[in-house]
């Protein structure tokens, strides 16, 4: 470093050269100064650096905690990390990196805006794969005591449970339990088969569809109050059908069809009942119409037997 | 105790008999009494039970004799009368006792409530065994007289009759004045010739149809009496009423030039010759001079006799 000297009678541009020479060069790039130097000059910095350098013997350190630790002059400042969550590599010249070790131990919390390790990113409350689009636990179980939300839960194992609700293939069962309940309208657009449990189906629709199936039971097929019933649309599909439904019932009733092929005969039927539907000895005189008698007489005039029919 | 209209079956309707319904079974109960009379005849060789009847003829008187001359007329002897008794007839009872009315034996009639009621023995006399019997006693000799006898001058049996035997109840007789001649002298006394034989008949009818009227079975049911069911009891009522009922309907015969009833059939005539005697001689030899009175005369009717039947 010599010294700069602008002669008289040199340019504007000697001048302009040989002070940038000298402010690059010289005195250096202000913004290399330490920022342990707070002066915005050269001077100032001088002044201020001869002024540490010679107002004391060293420096004081000081921890968040406040802890502050003097650094006397010719003192060495150790400076350590802690496995597994920071460490310090002295290099020359007078140069102390401070870094995290490849295996980051942190016993309380990590915060920031965006964590990312491997290609797991953590931003917010949002887990994200840098690389993919599928985060993969490995053969790790995933534990949460708040919900799973997704788009699509796909799973690729055999069997999969939830609670104690256990999914196998393309079949649900409880796995503390025979039953499967589901508190919530069951809407299935494709075929149920198997057996069905419930206590209330229902339909969107008003009406549930067998299709050509038939419908079996070896309990009861209840039918509720009002004026409920069975409806037969016959062969004709219009607007006329026939509906067997029950008078209100004030006691239990029991109404029995017998073992045998026939039509049922209504109040509406005429002509209808056979000679064949009579059973033997079930009519009497009074089902008969202007009931007439003839009485059998013995020789000795007693009546003996006494003929019930139905006058004119 | 009266005339009733019994019922019969009309293709499965109640309907009373017409009166030529009645008359039928009348006449059916008729027939069946001819074929097996409960009062009946017989002939026997003698000793019949009904009185007999006699046939008288003349017989020749004995010859007179003397060695020097012809007898005079009024010294020899006059015709004399022959009498042959004929009691062959006999009358008898088959002894039938009256079958018991349990109060549903006789047929079925409509009361005058149009109830049905069982005929007594007294309505079934009424109607239908009185009405035969009186048809039956009459004095002809018709299908209607079915198994009552009569007398016939000829063994052959018409139709509708039957001989009762080929030996004469009574044989008319009367000396054959042709059979004595004055060279016979003595001539046998009695040289009789029979005029006429009498047989004893029974008319036995063809069978008539008629229609069965129903009755009170047992088990208090109507229905149309089995055809021999029907003929048992009525046979045996008109045979009980024809031998011993006590209400003027049984039946009797007597013979004899009068008694009670209605005569049946040929009187039965007992004719004789009326002449006082047929004076004639022969002359045997000068020591033998013979003389003799043989029958002669023109036939006159001594005594008719009748076989009668009688109700009583």
């Amino acid at each position: 470093m010599a010294v700069k000297n602008i002669a008289v009678t040199d340019t504007l541009e000697t001048f302009r050269t040989t002070f940038n020479d000298l402010a690059a060069n010289d005195f250096g790039d202000i913004a290399n100064l330490s920022g342990s130097i707070s002066s915005t000059n050269l001077v100032d910095a001088m002044n201020e650096t001869i002024s540490i350098a010679t107002s004391t013997a060293g420096f004081t350190i000081e921890d968040s905690s406040s802890t502050q630790q003097i650094v006397g002059g010719g003192d060495i400042l150790r400076v350590f990390g802690t496995s597994n969550e920071i460490e310090a590599v002295v290099s020359a010249t007078d140069t102390l990196t401070i870094g995290l070790p490849d295996a980051v131990s942190i016993t309380s919390s990590v915060t920031a805006p965006t964590v990312t390790g491997g290609s797991i990113q953590i931003t917010g409350n949002t887990i994200t794969a840098t690389d993919s689009t599928a985060i993969s636990f490995g053969s790790e179980n995933l534990t949460t005591t708040g919900n799973i939300t997704g788009a699509g839960i796909t799973g690729t194992g055999t069997t999969h449970t939830l609670g104690t609700v256990q999914i196998s293939g393309n079949t649900i069962s409880s796995t503390d339990s025979t039953a499967l309940n589901i508190n919530d309208g069951l809407t299935v657009t494709g075929t149920i088969t198997g057996n069905i449990s419930s206590t209330s189906i229902t339909s969107t629709t008003g009406s549930i569809n067998f299709g050509d199936d038939n419908l079996l039971t070896t309990g009861y097929i209840y039918f509720g109050q009002n004026s409920f019933g069975l409806i037969f649309e016959g062969s004709s599909s219009n607007a006329f059908e026939t509906t067997v439904r029950a008078a209100d019932p004030t006691q239990d009733q029991l109404i029995l069809f017998p073992n045998e092929a026939g039509t049922i005969i209504t109040t509406g039927s005429t002509d209808a009942v056979s000679e064949a539907m009579m059973a033997d000895d079930a009519i009497g005189s009074a089902q008969l119409k202007s009931l007439v008698t003839l009485v059998l007489y013995n020789s000795s005039g007693t009546p003996v037997k006494t003929i019930y029919g139905a006058g004119a | 105790m009266a005339v009733r209209t019994p019922l019969i079956n009309n293709a499965g309707d109640i309907q009373q008999m017409t009166s030529a319904q009645i008359d039928q079974v009348i006449d059916h109960i008729i027939y069946l009494y001819s074929t097996d009379p409960g009062v009946s005849m017989s002939v026997v060789s003698s000793g019949g039970s009904l009185s007999a009847i006699s046939d008288t003829r003349l017989q020749a008187g004995a010859q007179s004799t003397s060695v020097s001359s012809f007898p005079s007329e009024a010294t020899t002897a006059e015709p004399s009368v022959v009498t042959v008794s004929y009691d062959k007839m006999s009358s008898s009872t088959k002894g039938t006792s009256l079958t018991a009315d349990t109060g549903n034996l006789y047929p079925c009639y409509y009361d005058g409530s149009n109830n049905l009621q069982a005929m007594s023995l007294a309505d079934m006399k009424d109607t239908f065994i009185h009405p035969a019997i009186d048809l039956m006693t009459a004095g002809t000799t018709t299908s209607q007289q079915g198994g009552t006898y009569y007398i016939s001058s000829s063994a052959g049996a018409p139709a509708g009759s039957t001989l009762v035997s080929a030996t004469p109840v009574f044989s008319n007789t009367q000396a054959d004045t042709s059979a004595y001649t004055a060279g016979s002298i003595p001539e046998a006394l009695d040289q009789p010739t029979t005029l006429t034989n009498y047989y004893l008949m029974r008319l036995t009818p063809s069978a008539v149809t008629y229609t069965a009227p129903i009755y009170l079975r047992s088990d208090n049911d109507l229905q149309q009496y089995p055809e021999a069911n029907f003929n048992a009891m009525i046979l045996n009522l008109i045979n009980y009423t024809a031998e011993s009922s006590a209400d003027g309907y049984s039946i009797s015969y007597n013979v004899g030039t009068s008694g009670s009833g209605n005569t049946r059939g040929s009187g039965m005539a007992d004719t004789r010759l009326n002449g006082s005697g047929n004076y004639q001689t022969r002359f045997v030899n000068a020591d033998d001079y013979r003389a003799q009175e043989f029958p002669n005369g023109t036939p006159v009717t001594v005594n008719t006799y009748y076989l009668r039947i009688n109700k009583s």
